[in-house]
């Protein structure tokens, strides 16, 4: 029930302003003001001060800066979370994570190595993973 | 000063035109906005007559007519940088321009509308030198030119005909994007109703790309009604993205039209023009 609860404050937004639909594939720097989902490919970076959510099929090969992030595909590269950053069942990371809250659900896959800012005095939480 | 450009357009009935331009040239005195006015002929065109208000230092253009007449004026206008309001009385019940800028299909609420002079400043999207208000169509498949039919069905047909095609585009300069699609639009400003994204903002500097991918006949069909107008974010798995600058880089030759007519062909640029136009819009506008 606890991690149901953590899960439901990933609220998908009814709306999010970029769509990367799965037939698409991008090379480069994709860079929003706005939420951004992704169900396709996207080889580069992906950078939003906003969410990001990650479609159980999309692969991405890039680094990526977002204010929040679902992860539910592939992904390879840096993560630098703001807030919160969720791995969902189907969600592969492979890489080097940076967030304030992390939540890996039962059934996903984390290879690399997780930084976590701690609240102020207390020291910052290195930690490394093989899946 | 007021300068009315009158265009009763191709296949208008002249008696109809004229029993209407009396009523609005009486409706125009009525609201104390009522200036010169010039009719479209095949020699006195759109053109020539914007040009005419510009060397008359006219200060607010008003173009009665359909979608078409309104782009010919403000292409001109933003060519020859000009300061003048443009306001918009549409003789096309489906205008939709006049939907996306909240103008009644009435004459009577029209005038009203204009009377109330709530300007906006719009951003103009820009093709070869050429400006729109709307949108561009990518490849064959444009949405504009398809008549639905009975429930849709020409619509759906239409659809399963088509072949997809690999869009490449390159956006901001800064990523490529690839992908096979069913038809594609960049979009400046559109009507958003029954829509599920609100798409077409045209003061947010962005234009807004909106691809449909590859479907099967059984979502062709039970989407008709969307793809009929061109809501193709209602459908699952369209994409949706945002760009100033959008270069189209293929198919070669692929063609880019605008309300039906074919202004260039790939590779070309589509951008956010650097110039606004200032345009009278109503209460129920779409932005």
């Amino acid at each position: 029930m606890a991690f149901m609860a953590k899960r439901d404050e990933y609220v998908e937004s009814s709306a999010p302003e970029t769509v990367v639909g799965a037939s698409v594939k991008i090379e480069g720097d994709l860079v929003s003001d706005g939420d951004i989902r992704v169900e396709g490919a996207v080889v580069g970076k992906i950078k939003t001060s906003k969410n990001l959510f990650t479609g159980p099929e999309s692969q991405i090969e890039a680094n990526i800066e977002a204010g929040t992030a679902v992860i539910a595909g592939l992904v390879k590269g840096e993560i630098k979370v703001k807030d919160n950053l969720l791995i969902q069942e189907t969600g592969k990371v492979s890489g080097t994570i940076s967030c304030s809250r992390l939540s890996i659900a039962e059934g996903a896959r984390f290879s690399g190595s997780c930084t976590m800012a701690m609240p102020e005095g207390a020291e910052t939480v290195q930690a490394e993973s093989e899946e | 000063m007021y300068f009315y450009i009158f265009d009763p357009g191709k296949d208008r009935e002249v008696k109809n035109f004229e029993r209407i331009q009396g009523r609005l040239l009486n409706l125009l005195a009525e609201h104390h906005i009522e200036g010169e006015t010039y009719r479209v002929t095949s020699i006195r065109t759109v053109e020539l007559l914007v040009e005419q208000a510009i060397g008359l230092e006219a200060k607010t253009i008003i173009v009665v007519g359909g979608d078409g007449t309104l782009n010919r004026a403000i292409n001109i206008l933003v060519r020859r940088n000009a300061d003048i309001t443009v306001g918009f009385i549409s003789l096309d019940p489906e205008s939709r321009l006049g939907q996306i800028f909240g103008i009644p299909p009435d004459v009577e609420q029209s005038v009203r509308t204009l009377a109330g002079r709530l300007v906006a400043q719009l951003d103009i999207g820009e093709i070869n030198e050429h400006y729109f208000l709307s949108k561009v169509e990518l490849g064959e498949n444009q949405i504009s030119q398809i008549e639905p039919g009975f429930f849709g069905l020409a619509t759906a047909r239409k659809f399963m005909s088509h072949q997809p095609f690999v869009l490449n585009l390159r956006l901001e300069d800064s990523y490529n994007v690839s992908c096979e699609v069913l038809a594609a639009q960049i979009i400046n400003c559109r009507n958003n109703e029954g829509c599920k994204m609100k798409l077409g903002n045209p003061t947010d500097r962005l234009l807004d790309i909106l691809l449909l991918n590859k479907l099967s006949s059984t979502k062709i069909f039970s989407h008709r009604r969307d793809l009929s107008v061109g809501r193709f974010d209602n459908l699952p798995g369209a994409t949706v993205m945002h760009a100033k600058h959008i270069e189209v880089l293929g198919p070669r030759r692929l063609p880019l039209a605008i309300e039906g007519q074919v202004y260039t062909k790939a590779p070309a640029v589509v951008k956010v023009a650097k110039q606004k136009i200032k345009m009278i819009v109503g209460k129920g506008r779409q932005f």
